[in-house]
């Protein structure tokens, strides 16, 4: 991996907070949008000073070429792939050459109702906050945002996370998960997200509010066609697709669950049959030794069940936590928008004058 | 000798643009060089089938050097920007450059000549120019024009220039909409930032944009009534024509699809409930098997 490293680790100040710019944000929604519902990804680039992460700039990567069922997992994993780390090198290049900060802080993704709980964003996410542990993943969930306002919510894994991989070697054993006191609830430590304007952008905004921008529309028409127009989308009352599509990606997700904890369980029968076969091997010795010895020959020592046997390996707890995660994603969202559902029916009920 | 240029090809007669794009050129402007006066690079869009319309959706920098006797344009990075740019987004192909002041000189025919020219630019179509006063002392205009030869004399046609204004219009998809409201909720704060809102606040805050607009309209419309200010009958008939808009529905019928509505939402979030609980429990119990 040869992500640039600017500041040696130990000397990095933490970020408690992510300071966007605007352009930023428009480039970001552009792109997620236009790809919607492939999932895509790109670089963030930026500084981290005084306990703020500032992004300033960020760029795409290109679509993978891989095609099938596969392209999904490809895109996922796009920031480490070979052919993306010369895109993006090449790319800083020619930025710093614009007097544009060459320091990669992240990447941004796309998901499609909060889905994005995968191996993929763990791996990415460790690699990139092990060359800068400031490094944040920046994930706009496209449909959320046409529902309301725009959803853009910035994660980096949270230190108990990092010490569990580290302590087990990234293989996440269930003493490795207990001793560092991680649940599937804090893998991802949320860090609030502002946006910034500029001076030239605030004042491109006015301009693009001010009557004389305006297009000289129907005079007859009353209706403000500014660029700037409030957004009222968000007073619609359609709650059947995306309730639907949530449900069913939970019951997905709870599906999944059922077969990694089939899984465990599986390994736990094969730990204890083997364990009773190593105790039972073990009472055997002990009563061949009692028998060895009196006979005055060489005993053969308890510990040698080693030789015999092989406890079977214990699976990572890894995925076990990563599809709790996503289930209380969903979980989160469901509550979410019918909290924003039911006041809107209130409403429409009191203004209608319907009395129960 | 006026050489009239016969062209085949459609010249477009609207422009789009993306926001995106001038925000792009606004940042170029902020990190330029010292003593640099304006600063150009190239824009990205697509073209309209029959070439009358031209969109205009994201722009890049190009590093160049300006001297009161030449200019200079760094075409490698040009190119090489170029190809990076379009293997990330297929669809957008060149369609013209912009500078960021509004004068035309002849150092802006010579740019425009580049970037309609055959090898790399966008010939049979012709390069559209956008310029963009980013001063911060004046108002923001935005100009866009494409260019035709008028050749004067022979030798010096690769440095004349007329450019034709052409009409453009901002215009943003749905998808930027979202980003652009939150950006502009910002504009009017000292600080000039804005937090991310949560679902619950940006209904609030959108019902109570309704509320004041309501407001309004109620206290023109009692002033009509009054006779403090002048009726006018365009209004009034629009008015009337949008409040028949609302529904009449059964008041049984509405009592029904709204119970059954809310039932259909108590019943996910009871759902949901219950499954985060079941995960909770199946959490500690995982932890107490290893611990014991």
């Amino acid at each position: 991996m040869s992500l640039p490293v600017t500041v040696l680790p130990e000397l990095t100040t933490p970020v408690y907070s992510v300071v966007i710019d605007s352009g930023v944000v428009l480039k970001l929604t552009k792109h997620t949008s236009d790809a919607f519902p492939a999932t895509v990804c790109g670089l963030i680039l930026g500084l981290d000073a005084n306990s703020v992460l500032q992004v300033t700039h960020a760029f795409p990567f290109p679509p993978s070429e891989g095609s099938g069922s596969s392209s999904s997992n490809d895109d996922a994993s796009a920031p480490r792939s070979k052919a993306n780390l010369r895109y993006q090198t090449d790319m800083i290049r020619l930025l710093k050459e614009v007097n544009i900060e060459a320091n990669p802080i992240g990447y941004y993704i796309s998901s499609y109702l909060g889905g994005f709980f995968n191996q993929a964003l763990v791996d990415n996410l460790v690699a990139f906050q092990a060359a800068n542990p400031n490094s944040i993943v920046l994930v706009h969930d496209v449909t959320r945002s046409s529902q309301s306002s725009l959803s853009l919510k910035a994660y980096r894994l949270s230190a108990e996370f990092l010490a569990t991989n580290k302590n087990s070697g990234g293989k996440f054993s269930s003493e490795a998960v207990v001793k560092n006191n991680l649940t599937y609830l804090d893998i991802l430590e949320e860090l609030p997200v502002s946006v910034k304007n500029s001076h030239l952008a605030t004042a491109l905004l006015q301009h693009l509010d001010s009557p004389t921008f305006m297009k000289k529309g129907d005079p007859d028409s009353f209706v403000s066609s500014s660029a700037l127009a409030p957004n009222f989308d968000s007073l619609d009352l359609a709650i059947d697709p995306y309730l639907e599509k949530n449900v069913e990606f939970l019951l997905e997700s709870v599906d999944d669950y059922y077969a990694e904890q089939g899984t465990f369980n599986y390994f736990q029968r094969q730990l204890a049959r083997e364990q009773s076969k190593i105790q039972q091997w073990i009472q055997k010795t002990r009563s061949e030794n009692a028998l060895r010895e009196r006979a005055n020959l060489p005993t053969v020592s308890e510990d040698d069940w080693q030789k015999h046997f092989k406890l079977p390996a214990e699976p990572s707890r890894l995925d076990n936590i990563l599809i709790s995660a996503q289930i209380n994603q969903y979980c989160n969202q469901i509550e979410e928008y019918s909290s924003v559902a039911s006041s809107k029916l209130f409403a429409i009920q009191n203004g209608l004058d319907i009395h129960n | 000798m006026m050489t009239a240029q016969a062209s085949s090809t459609p010249t477009p007669l609207n422009i789009i643009i993306h926001p995106q794009s001038l925000f792009s050129i606004l940042d170029h402007t902020l990190r330029r060089n010292e003593g640099q006066e304006r600063v150009i690079g190239t824009l990205l869009g697509t073209r309209s089938d029959d070439g009358t319309e031209i969109e205009i959706r994201s722009a890049f920098a190009v590093p160049h050097i300006e001297s009161a006797a030449q200019v200079e344009i760094d075409m490698e990075y040009h190119k090489t920007m170029y190809n990076l740019y379009h293997k990330a987004n297929p669809k957008e192909i060149l369609v013209g450059w912009y500078a960021t002041s509004l004068e035309l000189n002849a150092f802006s025919a010579l740019i425009q000549n580049f970037y309609s020219s055959v090898s790399d630019g966008t010939y049979p179509y012709p390069a559209v120019h956008l310029t963009m006063q980013a001063n911060p002392s004046s108002d923001i205009s935005i100009r866009t024009y494409i260019s035709t030869n008028v050749g004067v004399l022979p030798e010096k046609v690769s440095e004349s220039c007329l450019f034709v204004p052409v009409p453009n219009e901002l215009r943003y998809s749905e998808s930027e909409r979202s980003g652009l409201e939150l950006i502009a909720s910002a504009k009017n704060n000292e600080s000039r930032d804005t937090s991310i809102i949560s679902d619950v606040a940006s209904l609030e805050r959108s019902i109570e944009e309704v509320l004041t607009m309501l407001d309004r309209v109620s206290a023109y419309v009692s002033s009509v009534q009054d006779g403090t200010t002048p009726a006018n009958v365009a209004i009034g008939k629009f008015l009337l024509a949008n409040l028949s808009l609302a529904p009449k529905v059964d008041a049984d019928e509405l009592e029904k699809l709204f119970n059954s509505h809310l039932q259909d939402i108590l019943l996910v979030v009871y759902l949901s409930n219950t499954i985060k609980t079941q995960m909770e429990l199946f959490n500690g119990l995982k932890r107490t098997a290893v611990i014991s």
